[in-house]
């Protein structure tokens, strides 16, 4: 694919005062499409996908080496792509004042505290407008900014509780089970920036910016809309159905002749079913009247799974895969990250790339979700070092000398280095 | 002077889940969004479940399509591209997600809208994207979970992967869809010209396990099933159902657990740390579990969460549709729907101080057909029944 050279928002502002993956994710998606994005951290407190602060935790983190290990975790590096880095203490009047200044010149400010802290430091949403009513401003509070738990503490874990999407899933008969990963987080993210984009869209018609408020809870509760309506509506509860589908059968999971190697099917019409039948060597199911509708295959499903077991045991993932495939049955292998990776499909359009920030080395990346004009939103810039462009943004931004600069870095309000104790041996 | 999302026109040939969700978000901040289905049959998801008992009628598709006005094109007659072109020539979106190998046929490839509107931005969502050996694939939920990665992290080792609940591959691909849509609109009106996203299903999913990827990337670590079930950081089953009992890290937060779970014996120095919770995992969970099976879940959420710690109640719908701080957030939409009756759903997944939300009824099949071929194409009532006579509409 070739790469972009104009971007949609090339020439936007965008402070970013996120921390770990939802907000960062946001702004990414923002970096990305082409706006400045300007990640704000402190010597203070860096963001905390950079690794943990104490020293007893790092030694779990040797691995990636002695050296500055805040500028090797993956964790942090991936999310914060295509953007500056500088850092500030908010703790400081100066800090204060310089994040006020930059405020002035932006077109987004995006924060995750927890409600209140940006008034503590004196930047409440309200003091910006006033200081930049075209600012638009994000906050992603974990339950909401207002409510009887707007206080709470929310995790993307706990939000996948809380939605309701850990309650469905799981074994028939057994515990809910949580993903696992991170769910809730990249789901706000990648609605915020959406919602970013429509209140842009909204002040090139108003001329004002706007809040824009992502309750993290709210945009994941909407993820298991069909559970609440099935309650609402029919007066029920859905239960846990494992691989199971509510309409298609059989559908199922399966394990091949490769060890933990596993193949998901899904007999999407009865047409697939006739051909997955024949090819398990059950012709006679494929005619039979008694399994000929989806209905009558929920009832048996036992027996359908169990014949299908049968069959994908005896071959390896990759030949089953093809088989399927060939008899136009809807099927998917359960991929490993070194699968992914290696995917012919993934690889043709150019989803990985290659970066290389200052630290960490060179690794491949997952690039951009969706291609635009026929080209990856590609990495223009590998996230920041710490404070990497305190000059660049501060001196060119905003006019400040040398001097200036060197009182900052003197008296901490930004700064290179940490000064939480991150590696003391 | 350009317009904002209030009466935004977007052409929504999408179906399923990805697509209208995303089209449904824009629809509830007052798009106009005129979603265009085949004649006959419709979106096949207007037989999703759930279903209203008694009746054929899927709450779901109601929710994925409410507040859009709907009508029936037949876009393999000539007849059909033709009207949905006059449709996109006064349009500022459209959305669509008709399978690779059929878009040059339907007239919904980028070229041909670009041709109808030069201003057009227009969104592709489709299982594997518009190019690459996988294009014309068939897929469904539970192989997109599969080759998307969340499969192999999700479950019990020693039992199969598992998926999880309902239709999360193709929301998660929504939510892109929304913001690739702001995006190619955005770029649309800033550059005068047309431009077009090209969004996956199975790339969004991936991009979602961008830390499990990058793991492999950096280490050569396949995350696997089990993976994050730890001591103190997980479901545990409580009095009434079941509880997330999360005590992230070795920070101070370990140190309130003694006051909740009222055991002084939890505040031994060698559960302080991460590391020593799960080495003394069973010590540890055989001390936390009398207070954990003797509470109910929201009991258990509100007071860990009073003292700070993060702590979450399993909740099943009936839980969610009695949250007193939803209720105070006023998060719920309701509506009649019908066919089905009221409807009381999750609404806005985020909020704009000034851009309202609301939501009104999905459309029956071609509920619309009259108002948009007669009011915005200017057809007379006789063209109209003509197209529908023909079964172009």
């Amino acid at each position: 694919m070739p790469e972009q050279t104009a971007l949609p928002l090339q020439g936007l502002r965008v402070l970013d005062l996120t921390t770990s993956w939802a907000g960062p994710w946001c702004t990414k998606a923002l970096g990305d499409l082409g706006a400045d994005v300007i990640k704000i951290e402190a010597v203070q407190a860096y963001d905390l996908t950079r690794g943990p602060t104490g020293r007893e935790d790092w030694r779990a983190y040797a691995r990636r080496g002695a050296e500055r290990p805040y500028e090797r975790a993956d964790t942090f590096l991936k999310p914060n792509r295509n953007k500056r880095g500088i850092t500030l203490n908010l703790k400081d009047a100066r800090g204060v004042e310089l994040f006020r200044r930059l405020a002035a010149i932006s077109d987004v400010v995006a924060e995750n505290y927890a409600p209140g802290e940006m008034e503590r430091f004196g930047i409440g949403f309200d003091a910006l407008r006033a200081l930049n009513p075209r600012l638009v401003l994000l906050r992603m509070p974990a339950i909401g900014a207002s409510g009887p738990e707007r206080d709470y503490v929310g995790f993307g874990s706990t939000l996948e509780m809380l939605s309701g999407i850990t309650g469905l899933t799981g074994y028939a008969g057994g515990p809910p089970m949580k993903s696992g990963f991170w769910y809730g987080d990249p789901i706000s993210g990648t609605h915020a920036a959406g919602a970013v984009m429509m209140a842009l869209i909204e002040r090139e018609a108003t001329g004002s910016g706007q809040v824009v408020e992502v309750a993290q809870i709210e945009a994941l509760t909407g993820f298991a809309a069909d559970a609440v309506l099935q309650q609402s509506v029919n007066g029920r509860l859905f239960e846990r159905t494992g691989n199971r589908d509510l309409v298609h059968a059989p559908q199922g999971c399966y394990e091949t002749a490769d060890e933990d190697a596993w193949i998901a099917i899904c007999a999407q019409t009865d047409a697939e079913w006739r051909a997955l039948a024949r090819i398990i060597g059950r012709a006679e199911w494929s005619d039979d009247p008694a399994l000929a509708t989806a209905d009558n295959r929920h009832a048996r499903a036992g027996e359908i799974d169990a014949a299908i077991a049968v069959w994908a045991c005896e071959r390896t993932q990759a030949a089953a895969e093809r088989e399927l495939a060939d008899a136009g049955v809807t099927a998917g292998a359960v991929y490993l990250n070194r699968q992914i990776f290696e995917d012919a499909h993934v690889r043709s359009r150019s989803f990985f790339e290659e970066v290389t920030p200052p630290v960490a080395g060179t690794h491949e990346y997952p690039s951009s979700a969706y291609v635009l004009d026929g080209a990856r939103l590609a990495t223009r810039r590998p996230a920041p070092t710490l404070g990497e462009h305190n000059r660049e943004v501060l001196g060119d931004l905003l006019g400040l000398g040398d001097d200036a600069i060197a009182a900052l870095e003197r008296d901490h309000v930004i700064g290179a280095e940490p000064l939480v104790d991150v590696w003391a041996g | 002077m350009t317009g904002g999302i209030r009466g935004l026109r977007v052409v929504d040939v999408t179906s399923g889940v990805a697509g209208p969700y995303a089209t449904r978000i824009l629809a509830g901040f007052g798009a106009d969004v005129i979603k265009v289905e085949r004649p006959g049959a419709g979106d096949w998801s207007r037989r999703l479940p759930p279903v209203k008992d008694g009746t054929q009628h899927s709450a779901y598709f109601a929710w994925l399509n409410a507040g859009k006005r709907g009508v029936t094109l037949d876009l393999s007659s000539q007849r059909g591209r033709d009207a949905l072109h006059r449709l996109v020539a006064r349009a500022d979106v459209v959305v669509e997600s008709v399978r690779p190998p059929r878009k040059a046929a339907f007239g919904i490839g980028h070229d041909a809208l670009a041709a109808a509107n030069p201003r057009i931005a227009s969104v592709s969502v489709t299982n594997f994207g518009e190019t690459g050996p996988y294009r014309d694939r068939r897929a469904s939920e539970i192989t997109m979970q599969a080759l998307g990665g969340m499969m192999a992290r999700n479950g019990s080792r020693g039992r199969p992967p598992l998926k999880m609940w309902g239709h999360q591959a193709q929301l998660i691909a929504g939510a892109n869809v929304l913001q690739a849509t702001m995006a190619a609109l955005l770029w649309a009106r800033r550059s005068g010209s047309a431009h077009h996203a090209d969004v996956a299903v199975l790339e969004c999913v991936l991009q979602f396990l961008h830390s499990t990827l990058m793991k492999w990337s950096f280490e050569r670590v396949e995350v696997g099933r089990d993976a994050v079930a730890a001591v103190a950081n997980g479901v545990y089953p409580c009095a009434d159902g079941y509880a997330g009992v999360i005590v992230p890290g070795s920070g101070k937060m370990w140190r309130r657990i003694p006051e909740l779970m009222e055991d002084e014996r939890l505040a031994d120095d060698r559960f302080r740390t991460l590391g020593g919770r799960v080495k003394y995992g069973d010590e540890v969970d055989a001390l936390m579990l009398p207070w954990i099976v003797t509470h109910d879940k929201e009991e258990i959420y509100h007071r860990a969460q009073a003292l700070s710690l993060p702590f979450a109640s399993v909740r099943d719908a009936s839980d969610i549709l009695a949250s007193r701080h939803f209720a105070e957030r006023g998060y719920f939409d309701q509506w009649e729907q019908p066919g089905i009756g009221m409807m009381k759903a999750p609404g806005a997944p985020f909020r704009l101080d000034a851009l309202p939300w609301a939501m009104s009824p999905a459309p029956s099949l071609g509920e619309h057909n009259s108002a948009v071929f007669g009011g915005e194409l200017d057809m007379s009532p006789d063209e109209v029944a003509a197209l529908t006579e023909a079964g172009v509409a």
